[in-house]
């Protein structure tokens, strides 16, 4: 029998920005004896180095720095504010390893010498943030066959004393220049720090051959080095600066951890295209084929407010996020009980090594607003009430037998994510550390009750970062919706960033529906524009995302693209890892780098229309 | 090292394989069927109804004789005939700790050192880190269990037809390379990574021999050096040196061997290549070549655009390309430059060498 006991959560939401985290440390990375991980693990500590930065941005003091590019001192910077990171300053607590750090500014002119701009100003700059980039593919060179990347901050490369990021390698385009002129590309990845097959926790993701963010950016702006055709010389001409970020065992599959990189890394790149081109950069368009599926999709979230926010403030630059609408089929749903549909399953699978998650969001908050839970087998619910800031665990058995399995937290309004809601989270189901208990595999039944016109969002993660000493974990099972009262749906976004912030948002068309994915089809094509909207692409540099940002539930008719060769032939052929070779390729990141580069020709050549689809 | 593979004892062309004693085109096979008792006694009832009388006198006092040279044996004759002379050649001189493979002269050729069970220990972050690449390279670890000939096959064109003596020819050099290797092997016994944590967990069956040096990184690099020898194109050397470097990564990757046991091999299988093409045309040996001890010294790499590059030898991942090709590089004067070759020279190797460089020319233009 499992019972919902109200309890108090050891660290949120004062410590822990975010409710994952906490049931983070609580649930993973124990010791084999049931204590909390040891600071060795390397995911912990690099977490907590993220995120004592991230705290201590705002409280620099002595010869640090802060982050903050409103703070910089010597060199001159924007009068507007672009990435302060406003999470509050946190006390350091003695022994904290994260407190020993020495933190490095991106921005500090002192530590290192400037980029060098281009001799030629450019007419647009290719900016890709992803993971496993190759920097030395054919695909990324110039007329002269020279890289075209001029700088790359490799999150999980080995830091150096002088280097003028606060963790990781940036590498530069002497680096690159140096590391091309080695007899393989294999030796020049790891001269560059880009595959490190020594130190446990570097980078070396490149060594893979499903490297995402080479055939993103390959797709973005890549060019055959035999291609002789106007658009590809352009193309040749267009700069990169990349940001590689980690591996997921940093980021965990669910994303929960991306937001603090991607800031980061936005950061870096808005100091960078400052270094390079002073205030007045060119056209910059920038990919950022990621998701995060932790959190509301409706466009709310601090990462979302500085994103609009520097979208706004720079009207140059454009940026490219997939909807992620790839697993939306299994994870997303909305109960509406107007409509009758106040239930729906959860499916959770057996043997799973790691924890899974249902985030619940409701479309308004009341008193009387509760969230049921059923759990397999068990034919009485756990009525939760919608109390900001409560947490409930899930306790299995009584007395001395009893053990905690899961938790609820109900996020308070005023924390990252705006809208009332939960994050239910479950433990393993699979084999464990001692010490720590297996949650019930099945399906759980998640259903809400309250008055008035009462819907609510529930979407699915599960985690499967696991342990720092995998890759990704292929143990890692799919949790799933199930059909019972409410039914999965495919509209809208699995991703928390973007929505309603000014990003395009770009959808995988789904040839063989011959359908948009994704898209709120009763509003498709926008009003007044059918004659001239193309079915498959689109004049970029008119769309942005369109969706109702505080709308209920979330949309994202956003731009459609190809995610798949032909009607028969799921996926896209990119270039792969290694230069010379063919990767398939699936998904709406995919599709995105399509949308990155058909923007990007609009920018470079004057006149370019893209192709129609009939 | 495949005890099972292409040219191990139930390969091929080993001793019970097709081309094998008891094989379908064997010695003891008839011209047009499998040997038998019913065959035999059939063929003496046939001799007794055409033979007439016969008063024992020979036909002619010039019997015809086979093909020259080598033609007329089978291939598991020749591979007996040039194994010996191969193994004869060379004496392998096992140790604990430092092992030397040395030219019937007595001039050595390769020395090498065993590194300490703290050097090897020093390894295992890499194993771990190679351990990443599991799944990427399984198919390849997988069929490099026993068989390399068909990857070298992918980049130059290997065949039963048309490269016939350089298949034989390739496959005596990796036979001979097990020769030399498993002595060596047994002689230094440095356990497998496996011994040193259980979390290594190899994804194929670690062999029951011992680890320095790696069998496949010896042959694989021996193959390269023959072949790329043989084709004379500066490319297909690149790219073969580049696939023998692969090959025995994937031994590390699938967690059966260090680094620096392929570092040895490497090495190893260089020398050993370069000595058989030099042994084939009565040239001088190769220089002696030193592996170890394991502080590897820096060295230095002229790259094909004429710059230097200092390659430091990782002590955790002592097995890069670059380093092999470092530490070969024929830039320093041999120290065995000029030691002349046998007097008796080789004639079964020289036969098998002038066969195999036939079929590489190229057509006339």
């Amino acid at each position: 029998m499992i019972t919902a006991q109200q309890t108090q959560a050891s660290g949120w939401p004062d410590l822990d920005a975010s409710a994952y985290v906490n049931w983070w440390k609580q649930a993973e990375y124990r010791t084999d004896a049931g204590g909390p991980c040891d600071a060795d693990l390397g995911s912990a500590l690099n977490f907590a180095k993220v995120r004592a930065f991230a705290k201590k941005a705002t409280a620099g003091s002595g010869s640090e720095k802060t982050a903050s590019v409103a703070a910089a001192e010597q060199t001159p910077r924007r009068t507007v504010p672009l990435w302060p990171i406003a999470l509050p300053p946190v006390a350091p607590s003695p022994g904290d390893p994260a407190q020993q750090i020495v933190l490095t500014p991106i921005l500090d002119a002192e530590f290192g010498q400037p980029l060098a701009a281009p001799t030629c100003r450019p007419a647009a700059v290719m900016v890709v943030i992803d993971k496993h980039i190759n920097p030395l593919h054919e695909q990324f060179r110039d007329e002269e066959a020279r890289p075209r990347i001029l700088a790359q901050w490799l999150m999980e490369g080995a830091w150096r004393a002088d280097t003028r990021v606060p963790f990781g390698r940036e590498v530069r385009q002497d680096d690159f220049h140096r590391a091309a002129d080695l007899p393989t590309e294999d030796a020049g990845l790891r001269d560059l720090g880009v595959a490190n097959l020594v130190e446990a926790f570097a980078s070396r993701g490149a060594m893979l051959t499903s490297a995402h963010g080479t055939s993103v950016l390959a797709l973005a702006a890549g060019t055959d080095p035999e291609d002789r055709s106007p658009e590809a010389a352009a193309l040749r001409t267009v700069p990169i600066l990349a940001v590689s970020l980690p591996s997921n065992r940093l980021l965990s599959a669910s994303g929960v951890f991306l937001d603090v990189f991607v800031d980061l890394a936005l950061e870096w790149v808005d100091a960078r295209l400052t270094e390079l081109f002073g205030n007045a950069p060119p056209p910059v368009v920038v990919n950022l084929s990621y998701g995060l599926a932790a959190g509301p999709k409706d466009g709310t979230g601090d990462l979302n407010e500085r994103l609009r926010g520097w979208l706004q403030a720079c009207p140059q630059v454009r940026l490219f996020m997939p909807a992620g609408n790839d697993g939306l089929a299994r994870g997303h749903a909305v109960l509406d009980m107007a409509q009758g549909k106040s239930s729906i399953g959860w499916f959770v699978p057996p043997s799973d090594p790691l924890s899974t998650f249902a985030e619940v969001w409701f479309s308004h908050a009341g008193p009387d607003c509760r969230l049921h839970l059923c759990p397999p087998g068990q034919d009485e619910a756990l009525s939760l009430p919608m109390v900001p800031g409560a947490v409930f665990d899930l306790v299995a058995g009584s007395g001395g037998a009893a053990e905690t399995i899961g938790r609820v937290y109900i996020l308070p309004g005023e924390s990252t994510f705006k809208k009332i809601g939960c994050l239910v989270c479950i433990a393993p189901t699979g084999p464990r550390r001692i010490g720590f208990a297996r949650a019930p595999a099945g399906i759980w039944e998640i259903s809400v009750s309250g008055t008035g016109d009462l819907r609510a969002a529930v979407s699915l993660q599960s985690e499967r970062s696991l342990t720092p000493y995998s890759r990704e974990s292929p143990a890692a099972r799919l949790v799933r919706l199930t059909d019972a009262g409410a039914r999965p749906q495919r509209d809208g976004t699995l991703n928390a960033i973007g929505p309603g912030t000014g990003a395009v948002m770009v959808n995988g068309l789904d040839l063989a529906a011959v359908r948009q994915i994704g898209a709120d089809t009763e509003t498709w094509p926008p009003p007044g524009e059918e004659a001239e909207m193309p079915t498959a692409f689109a004049a970029l540099a008119r769309w942005t995302s369109r969706g109702d940002p505080l709308g209920f539930p979330p949309t994202a008719d956003g731009v459609p693209f190809h995610a798949d060769r032909s009607r028969t032939l799921s996926g896209l052929l990119a270039p792969g890892y290694r230069s010379g070779t063919t990767a398939t390729v699936e998904g709406t990141s995919f599709s995105t780098a399509l949308a990155s580069r058909a923007a990007l020709l609009a920018l470079i050549q004057p006149g370019f229309s893209a192709p129609r689809e009939d | 090292m495949a005890e099972y593979g292409k040219s191990g004892k139930s390969g091929k062309s080993g001793k019970s394989g097709k081309s094998g004693k008891s094989g379908k085109s064997g010695q003891t096979d008839h011209a047009g069927g499998e040997l038998s008792a019913h065959l035999s006694w059939a063929l003496a009832l046939a001799r007794d109804g055409i033979l007439g009388v016969w008063n024992g006198r020979a036909d002619t006092d010039r019997p015809y004789d086979p093909l020259p040279g080598l033609d007329y044996l089978t291939p598991a004759l020749r591979a007996d005939l040039i194994d010996q002379e191969l193994v004869s050649a060379l004496s392998v001189r096992p140790g604990a700790d430092v092992a030397r493979v040395h030219l019937a002269t007595g001039a050595p050729l390769v020395t090498l050192h065993r590194p300490s069970a703290a050097q090897f220990a020093r390894q295992m972050p890499a194993l771990r880190c190679y351990a990443e690449l599991r799944e990427d390279r399984l198919p390849e670890i997988l069929e490099q269990t026993d068989d390399i000939l068909s990857f070298f096959a992918m980049v130059t064109h290997l065949d039963e037809s048309q490269r016939k003596w350089t298949l034989e020819l390739l496959e005596a050099v990796v036979r001979l390379c097990i020769a030399v290797e498993m002595p060596l092997k047994h002689g230094f016994r440095a356990p497998r990574p496996h011994a040193y944590s259980h979390r290594v967990q190899p994804v194929i069956q670690t062999p029951a021999h011992a680890a320095y040096p790696s069998g496949h990184a010896t042959e694989a690099y021996a193959v390269a050096t023959v072949l790329g020898l043989l084709s004379g194109d500066p490319a297909a050397v690149a790219m073969l040196r580049r696939l023998a470097h692969r090959i025995a990564e994937n031994r590390t990757v699938a967690g059966v061997h260090f680094p620096h046991d392929s570092l040895a091999g490497a090495i190893l299988g260089i020398t050993l290549g370069e000595w058989v093409v030099a042994a084939a045309q009565r040239l001088p040996a190769p220089p002696h070549r030193v592996v170890g001890p394991f502080d590897l010294e820096p060295v230095d790499l002229t790259l094909d655009n004429g710059t230097t590059k200092r390659i430091d030898f990782d002590p955790a991942d002592s097995f890069s390309a670059e380093g092999v090709a470092a530490l070969t590089s024929n830039a320093a004067p041999p120290a065995n430059g000029d030691v002349a070759p046998e007097p008796a020279g080789h004639p079964i190797l020289a036969e098998f060498w002038q066969k195999a460089q036939l079929e590489w020319r190229h057509a006339a233009p």
